[in-house]
């Protein structure tokens, strides 16, 4: 095993695999920006090394300047968590020139399947369903006009280097086609440094379920079960859990057999996972990430793994110390992300220092967090908070835990959609597991958040009047409160966030 | 000792007293007899008509931020142009609703554009935004350049009105 390893990330990830080296002896190296010199992981880092200004090309996407920190710390391997170079094979490769194992895929697995066209030849390969549309890149705007109209409006504008969301549109009439065509092709640019774009046909209805699987290089490879990651705003994952509500055990290994067929096919090793639309009763292969999930806690609840362990095991050359039979993931878990971003105006990026900070605990209940109060959070990157995640014997439960924990979850300072996701979890389509990718825009698209009642702004009020004082006196004088500073504070207004 | 509060737009007169077995605070005339335990630094357990409030108050700035019982409120001084300028000059002025880099400016100066027109795109996060007129006008002024960094709530260009408008 490793003695001393660098992450190659920020935020709530870089915190989550330097704890498991941690508890594996394994030291740590943290890399960071110069926005990020007071971020928990650099502060809980073995050793940390600033390697540039706070936009990412000139830090966290700066290939030389890792590999040079990784040098100066004398490390053997590199987690990239995930983001940033964590699906970059030029990185893997220049980790493994420079002599460092890279802590995930081959780049050779990488760039088949991070290109997501040559993805969908090698899915076919395997005999795995493919959505319709494109199986080749374009740049000439009549040939996007012809194959969107052979497909069939609504289309879906995919970045072939994309992940994320990052880099899609969807399109619902050719007039709309150049300026959807311009966007994803800008937006992947600038995320992935390839504007390569083709279109695919927009599936309606359909719930996006993922496959973890884990292969090592002595031939051994498992799948961990599903996540099912419908929930989604932008294209994005706001809400996760496994099991899914809707897969019976005969999908789930059919499931499981495909997932693992791709990645062997693709000559891919350490974690990773094949992402799948599911719509009737059919899966199609959406695109493999290769690397670890921001998901991923629900399926270490599921199975009592820790997959950044077993990613290090793997990395390191050693095997997966268990088999498909002793894999039997039990009861339920669900994980909520939190970002900084206003939900009441549609999910807009929130900037702003955390003031106030308070996370949920308890039975069941994990949040993987790299906030501390006093963090300013800018707006150089990925806005990630944390994520909160509960376990339950059933669904149920663990749907029980998780609003427990939202309701106990204090972040002052930037908007989150902490809200919204108290009112997902109560709505009655959630709970009774009626899930598709468009489901916000079903069920919440006008939503705005609910008024607080009239006890608690009364209370708002107080407490503004006492923190307004508490700027002058200690805590202690509130008991023997002088009426006088009050006059002082003037008026306020309440905003809801 | 009294204090005036906007509540959406509504304005409540608030004051708090040390009363004989707790606080008296008075919210619009009507006396609320409550309790204040301060459980650390700027967070308070609040008892009002014996319902008991866990609240974690942070002021910063013009803002104050408070938790209360899962429920998050922010409570902000309105300045004194406030109230007549959002009323009347939103709809000439378009103005960065978030921070970010102002990736495309799509229109120049003197130009006519029809409302909602993108005319910029903005992008923070690694996500673009499309800045649309909010009317139809001629650009006026543009504040910004390609690149520039902005901060929320920046004014990106203002808009005056059509040609055709003034002249009518």
């Amino acid at each position: 095993m490793f003695k001393k390893i660098l992450i190659a990330n920020r935020g709530e990830i870089a915190v989550r695999v330097l704890r498991t080296a941690r508890e594996m002896g394994i030291a740590t190296v943290a890399v960071y920006s110069e926005a990020d010199r007071k971020s928990p992981h650099v502060e809980l880092a073995d050793e940390a090394i600033e390697i540039g200004p706070p936009l990412p090309l000139e830090s966290y996407l700066n290939i030389e300047k890792i590999i040079t920190a990784a040098q100066r710390a004398g490390v053997e391997a590199i987690h990239p968590g995930y983001g940033f170079l964590s699906e970059n094979p030029l990185f893997a490769e220049s980790c493994t020139k420079a002599g460092f194992t890279f802590i995930g895929p081959p780049a050779e697995a990488m760039r088949k399947l991070g290109n997501k066209l040559e993805a969908r030849h090698l899915a076919i390969s395997v005999k795995a369903l493919v959505i319709p549309g494109m199986m080749a890149s374009e740049v000439s705007p009549d040939v996007f006009k012809k194959e969107a109209e052979k497909i069939g409006y609504p289309v879906l504008v995919k970045a072939a280097a994309g992940g994320g969301g990052k880099g899609m549109r969807v399109v619902s009439s050719p007039d709309d086609l150049e300026e959807g065509l311009q966007a994803a092709m800008r937006e992947s640019k600038t995320a992935f440094g390839d504007a390569t774009v083709y279109l695919e046909k927009y599936i309606a209805e359909p719930r996006h379920i993922e496959m973890q699987i884990l292969r090592d290089t002595h031939g051994n490879a498992v799948w961990l079960g599903e996540r099912e990651c419908s929930i989604q705003r932008r294209h994005q994952k706001i809400i996760e859990e496994s099991p899914s509500p809707v897969l019976t055990p005969e999908l789930r290994e059919e499931m499981g057999s495909v997932a693992v067929a791709i990645v062997k096919a693709a000559g891919y090793f350490n974690a990773g996972t094949v992402e799948f639309l599911y719509e009737n009763g059919r899966f199609y292969f959406l695109e493999v990430n290769a690397r670890l999930q921001v998901e991923h806690p629900v399926t270490e609840f599921c199975t009592g793994l820790d997959l950044v362990a077993l990613q290090l095991e793997i990395a390191s050359g050693g095997k997966i110390p268990f088999t498909q039979k002793d894999v039997n993931p039990r009861g339920h878990s669900i994980e909520c992300r939190i970002y900084a971003e206003d939900a009441a105006k549609n999910f807009l990026p929130s900037s702003g220092t955390i003031v106030g900070l308070r996370e949920p605990q308890g039975p069941g209940v994990r949040c993987d967090s790299g906030l501390r109060e006093g963090l300013e959070i800018s707006v150089h990157y990925d806005p990630i908070l944390s994520k909160l995640v509960t376990y339950g014997d059933n669904r149920a439960e663990a749907i029980r835990r998780m609003q427990c924990s939202l309701s106990e979850y204090v972040i002052l300072g930037v908007a989150t959609p902490i809200n919204l996701l108290q009112n997902i979890l109560k709505h009655h389509a959630f709970v009774s597991g009626e899930l598709s990718t468009h489901f916000l825009e079903h069920h919440f698209a006008d939503w705005v958040p609910p008024v607080p009642d009239e006890a608690v702004q009364e209370v708002a009020l107080i407490a503004a009047l006492l923190a307004g004082k508490g700027a002058k006196h200690s805590g202690s004088d509130i008991t023997r409160a002088q009426p006088t500073p009050w006059q002082t504070i003037g008026s306020w207004e309440i905003a809801r966030t | 000792m009294k204090s005036e509060f906007l509540i959406d737009g509504e304005t409540h007169r608030v004051s708090l007293e040390k009363s004989a077995d707790g606080f008296d605070g008075v919210i619009d005339g009507i006396h609320r007899n409550v309790f204040i335990e301060e459980m650390a630094p700027g967070q308070f357990v609040i008892e009002k008509d014996s319902r008991k409030f866990r609240v974690m108050v942070r002021p910063a700035r013009e803002k104050t931020y408070i938790w209360i019982n899962g429920e998050t409120l922010v409570l902000e001084r309105p300045s004194d142009e406030a109230a007549g300028s959002v009323a009347t000059g939103s709809d000439s002025h378009l103005t960065a609703p978030m921070p970010g880099t102002l990736r495309k400016l799509l229109v120049k100066t003197g130009q006519n554009v029809e409302e909602k027109q993108t005319v910029a795109i903005l992008e923070a996060m690694k996500m673009e935004h499309n800045l649309r007129a909010p009317r139809a006008g001629k650009v006026a002024e543009i504040f910004f350049k390609e690149g520039d960094i902005l901060e929320a709530d920046a004014t990106v260009l203002d808009l005056e009105p059509l040609e055709e408008d003034t002249s009518s």
